[in-house]
Parts: C-alpha cells; sequence; structure tokens
C-alpha cells in the first residue's frame, strides 16, 4: 500500500486516481467529517485505497492494518477529535435514506492496547479533547443526569458493574475503578453540531490472549440516529402489538420506571455532594 | 482478532439499518445449519 503518493478508490461503479499534494509529503492522517457524499469523504480522507461494499443500498468503504503513525481525525471546526492508534477505519452511507449517499456513520477502531494504565491514557486523553472542543456531554432520558462519582453508583450507592453505565466524562475513575468498569462495556457519549459521538470501551482477559482492551469511536449523524432508532421502536410496538404482547405498554412502564429510578438516583447524588446537570 | 470486531460492528449497522433483509439471510444460514 502507497501512503505517499497515490490514492484509488475500488467500487462496483468507479475507479478513481488522485495524488495527494500536502506538501508532497504524503499522508499523514486521515481526515474526514459526516454529511458530505461518501466518494468524496473518501478521496478527500488521504487513504490510498478502501475496501468498498454495497448491502442492499448499505454502502461501506473501509479499511484495516492502519500504520500506528497515521491517526484520525475527524475534522468539523470546534469539534476535532484525534484518535490512533488505529486498527480500521469505516465510512458508511443509506443510498435508500439519501441518494447523494451522504456519510452517516464513521467508525474508527483503535488497535489493541494491552495495558489498563495504557488504555486508561488513551481514553482520557480522548475526553480531554471533547471536553476541549464545543462538544457537550450527551445524557439519553434513560440515564440519570449525573456529574461525579455518583454516575458509577446504583441505587444503593454501590459500585455495581454492568455495562453501558451512564458514565460522567468529568469524573477520573481510580485505576481501581477503571479495572472493575471497564471489564463490562461502557461509553462516553458526546453531541454537537449534530453529530453523536460514542467513545466504547472494554476489555477482555483470556488464556491465549491476555489483556485485550476494545476501544472505538463511532461518529453519527444525530438527526439520522434518532431517525433510527424511532423507527426501532415503531417496529417493535407493530410486531409486538400485532402478536399480543403489550409491547407499548411495556414500553411507557419501561420509560416511566426510568424516571423513577433516575430521580432517585440524582437525588442521591446531591446527597453525596455531586451535581446534577443539564441534560 | 481485531477484524472479528470489524465484522461485529458491521453486523450490528445492518441489522439496524437493514432488518428485513438480515433476517431473511440469518433465515437462510439457519435453513443451512438445519439442513
Amino acid at each position: 500500500m502507497n501512503w505517499r503518493c497515490g490514492f484509488t478508490v475500488l467500487w462496483a461503479f468507479a475507479l478513481l486516481v488522485g495524488c495527494d499534494q500536502s506538501e508532497g509529503n504524503g499522508v499523514q492522517k486521515i481526515k474526514f467529517d459526516l454529511g458530505r457524499n461518501i466518494v468524496e469523504t473518501a478521496r478527500a480522507s488521504g487513504v490510498p485505497k478502501f475496501s468498498a461494499d454495497n448491502i442492499q443500498g448499505r454502502i461501506s468503504y473501509s479499511v484495516r492494518e492502519i500504520p500506528p503513525s497515521i491517526p484520525a481525525r475527524f475534522n468539523r471546526p470546534g469539534y476535532e477529535i484525534v484518535a490512533s492508534p488505529l486498527y480500521s477505519f469505516t465510512l458508511y452511507a443509506d443510498h435508500d435514506l439519501d441518494p447523494g449517499d451522504l456519510v452517516d456513520y464513521a467508525a474508527v477502531q483503535l488497535d489493541t492496547i494491552e495495558s489498563h494504565e495504557v488504555a486508561k491514557a488513551l481514553v482520557e486523553q480522548l475526553i480531554a479533547q471533547f471536553v476541549a472542543g464545543k462538544w457537550k456531554r450527551h445524557i439519553p432520558a434513560t440515564c440519570p443526569a449525573i456529574a461525579g462519582r455518583s454516575s458509577l453508583l446504583d441505587e444503593n450507592g454501590a459500585l455495581t458493574v454492568e455495562g453501558n453505565l451512564c458514565l460522567d466524562p468529568g469524573y477520573r475513575l481510580t485505576p481501581e475503578e477503571w479495572e472493575a468498569v471497564m471489564a463490562r462495556s461502557q461509553r462516553y457519549r458526546w453531541r454537537g453540531d449534530g453529530v453523536l459521538v460514542d467513545l466504547r470501551v472494554s476489555h477482555t482477559t483470556t488464556s491465549t490472549t491476555g489483556l485485550i482492551y476494545d476501544i472505538s469511536l463511532d461518529f453519527r449523524v444525530e438527526a439520522v440516529s434518532n431517525q433510527r432508532d424511532a423507527q426501532r421502536t415503531a417496529d417493535r410496538i407493530k410486531e409486538g402489538e400485532a402478536k399480543g404482547w403489550g409491547t407499548a405498554a411495556k414500553i411507557a412502564a419501561g420509560e416511566k420506571a426510568d424516571a423513577v429510578r433516575n430521580a432517585l438516583l440524582e437525588a442521591n447524588a446531591l446527597k453525596r455532594g455531586d451535581r446534577v446537570v443539564e441534560r | 482478532m481485531k477484524f472479528v470486531d470489524d465484522i461485529a460492528k458491521k453486523f450490528n449497522d445492518l441489522m439496524e439499518t437493514r432488518r428485513p433483509y438480515m433476517d431473511a439471510e440469518l433465515k437462510k444460514i439457519q435453513g443451512w445449519l438445519a439442513a
């Protein structure tokens, strides 16, 4: 793969060849944003060769085994995020949603990290970039709007290790909390300028692989993501009602239970001296 | 094994965006396994 000069996108219907003109020094980073045509985004990224796929109009351009010196950079002014070392980078567009094939999702998969300390430092460095930019913490309705250590705790004030905790990125985990919490899949969430980002972290340990961290960043167009969530819920209700499962009522009951639980968690957080923040 | 993560992400994306197609494909695979 020639990263210095020469950029080729192979796709079922097009072949484009160009040269990176960045000061004659070749590709130094993978640049991307959402909301533009996927071919244009791929061309502008600097990646010399993508593997392209089109499944029923769901288009993807992906590249793996990226040299460790090359980061990915979300390029939107005020919202820049740089991530490395990379394993893979994938762009997605949906032709059914928009015939312009606009990128609605970019998946940045970091390379394997085999140390708690290195993973923690890397994630904290990424969080610092979000804090430094115009991003706002994304707190969905299922989550209590808590800042501080209370974001780790359950109704009894215990650190119960579950997946998908509503972690406060402003709270710096101790090394012990980090190892415990990240044993389950967790995510930090931000939104800004119509983009949602999930920073996903988890680790596993096996006798053959040892300790392995999976860290990834998912950038999504918020409007498209919300539209898909709403459609999924509507489809679920339609199927459930048709089969007599009372799905609509169960969903409503679940939302009410979340609201009650969140109110309790927020009240407990305030008693501990932690904060309840704006959504 | 990192490529398995990529495959899983793509699978999840297709389940979210192309559910009817994926259900049909999974039923086909189920048929092969049952044969």
